[in-house]
């Protein structure tokens, strides 16, 4: 019997279109914005968008948190959990390294826009 | 302690516990010193490796003692063993020459952290090549990107900050948008 | 902010309560939230608060550089020690089943002093860029 599989309704699938729209605003900031820091703020969120994606399908429904106990049989799954802390961990250290950078451009260039970075590389460069 | 039958181990470890020990003695000297002998030996053990994948087929390492599913897995076969010998060679061959070049290039005081992340990016690379765990390797991978963005950077023009930042930017809006669309190919 | 004084009384009653939950959270790593990165964090967090309120000379002088800058070092050096010690007692890297006579015990041993060496050196990274970023700022420092 084709019983009415309720995932294929737009409410069963609200994490995965929240991790597309985040995916592609963090991109387009990455790639529309030329300030560094905004641009920062922008891998940002796409790194924000790949941890949901790996995490949302960890929680199984009625599951409970992943500690042994008498009362609970269904449990979510803390393996993605792991992994994303790790993620998350290397994504907290590469900001610290480009704020870190960006401080030294600053200090350098006078300037955190991309625009002007790059124009007065041209200049000394035909100086 | 049998060290032959840890050598998938020692491998990645012995650059991995120079790095601390760079930053704990900062004299310039000793940091050379404890940074040669970690990636030498990190050759040495390399091509003993590969010596005893030639003999004896594919070896299989389970870090913690627990088997491979559960647990994280070192696979040296043929190629990852030519691998390690390819970048501990190149490794081994170009610290010594690099410190010429870092005493002319890099500020005194700012040495020893050369050495560190020159052991950090040899570490990186090694356990890329050796792991046999998908998720381990992206832990590597990130280790070898962020010692590198480091190494870029600490180059004398000021158009290597600029540089590092866009590889800081192009690297890491790589590794997740692939990763994902692998799971969502699968 | 040093001549505050509401925030110079609330800073002195709440750090060493933030100090004390940054011990909680990383001995009960293992029943509940918490582990070796949070609780680096939140011991950090204590020390940026100290700096904030009171100056970074008097911060420097309570957590100096050398000493943060030993931390990051020296945690790793506890995490690959641990790994080592399962060698020396006869199993593989990182093993912890070799670490006691119970194989649960060497487990319980191995993962505490995993997470001791993860705690000190988040606190000291995190340590290390606030002085760094702070040290920038300032002229006459």
């Amino acid at each position: 019997m084709m019983g009415i599989n309720n995932s294929m309704s737009l409410g069963g699938h609200f994490t995965y279109l929240v991790t597309v729209f985040l995916m592609i605003a963090g991109l387009f900031i990455v790639i529309a914005r030329g300030n560094l820091i905004k641009k920062l703020v922008g891998l940002g969120i796409f790194q924000t968008s790949v941890y949901l994606l790996y995490i949302a399908p960890g929680k199984l429904v009625g599951g409970t948190a992943p500690i042994l106990n008498d009362a609970f049989q269904v449990y979510s799954n803390p393996l993605p959990h792991v992994l994303i802390l790790t993620a998350i961990v290397v994504g907290v250290a590469t900001l610290a390294l480009g704020l870190a950078l960006t401080v030294r451009i600053r200090e350098a260039y006078d300037s955190i826009e991309e625009d002007e970075i790059l124009e007065r590389d041209a200049l000394a460069d035909r100086a | 302690m049998n060290l032959y039958q840890h050598l998938p181990a020692l491998q990645v470890v012995i650059p991995l516990m120079a790095a601390p020990l760079t930053v704990l003695l900062r004299r310039r000297s000793l940091a050379f010193g404890v940074v040669m002998i970690a990636t030498w030996v990190a050759l040495a053990i390399s091509v003993l490796l590969w010596l005893q994948v030639n003999q004896s087929g594919t070896i299989s390492y389970a870090i913690g003692n627990w088997p491979p599913p559960w647990g994280i897995e070192y696979r040296v076969d043929r190629l990852s063993s030519f691998m390690l010998v390819l970048v501990s060679g190149f490794a081994a061959v170009v610290l010594p020459y690099s410190r010429a070049s870092i005493e002319a290039e890099v500020p005194p005081q700012q040495h020893y952290l050369f050495y560190t992340m020159f052991a950090l990016c040899l570490t990186g690379l090694l356990g890329i090549s050796i792991t046999g765990d998908a998720f381990n390797i992206f832990v590597f991978l990130e280790i070898s990107s962020l010692s590198t963005y480091v190494l870029i950077a600490l180059g004398q023009d000021r158009r290597a900050l600029v540089a590092s930042y866009q590889y800081l930017i192009m690297a890491r809006s790589g590794p997740p948008s692939s990763s994902s669309v692998l799971v969502c190919c699968t | 902010m040093k001549n505050d004084l509401i925030l110079r009384v609330m800073a002195k009653l709440l750090i060493p309560f933030i100090l004390l939950f940054a011990l909680y959270v990383q001995f009960h790593g293992d029943f509940g939230p918490g582990g070796g990165f949070q609780a680096g964090v939140i011991l950090a967090a204590a020390v940026i608060f100290y700096a904030l309120i009171y100056g970074h000379a008097d911060a420097r002088k309570v957590v100096p550089e050398p000493l943060v800058e030993s931390m990051m070092a020296i945690g790793v050096l506890i995490f690959a020690g641990v790994g080592v010690a399962g060698l020396i007692f006869g199993g593989n890297f990182l093993d912890y089943f070799v670490l006691d006579q119970n194989p649960v015990l060497g487990q319980h041993r191995g993962i505490f002093w995993v997470e001791v060496g993860v705690a000190t050196t988040v606190s000291g990274v995190m340590l290390k860029i606030f002085y760094i970023f702070a040290r920038r700022g300032q002229v006459d420092e």
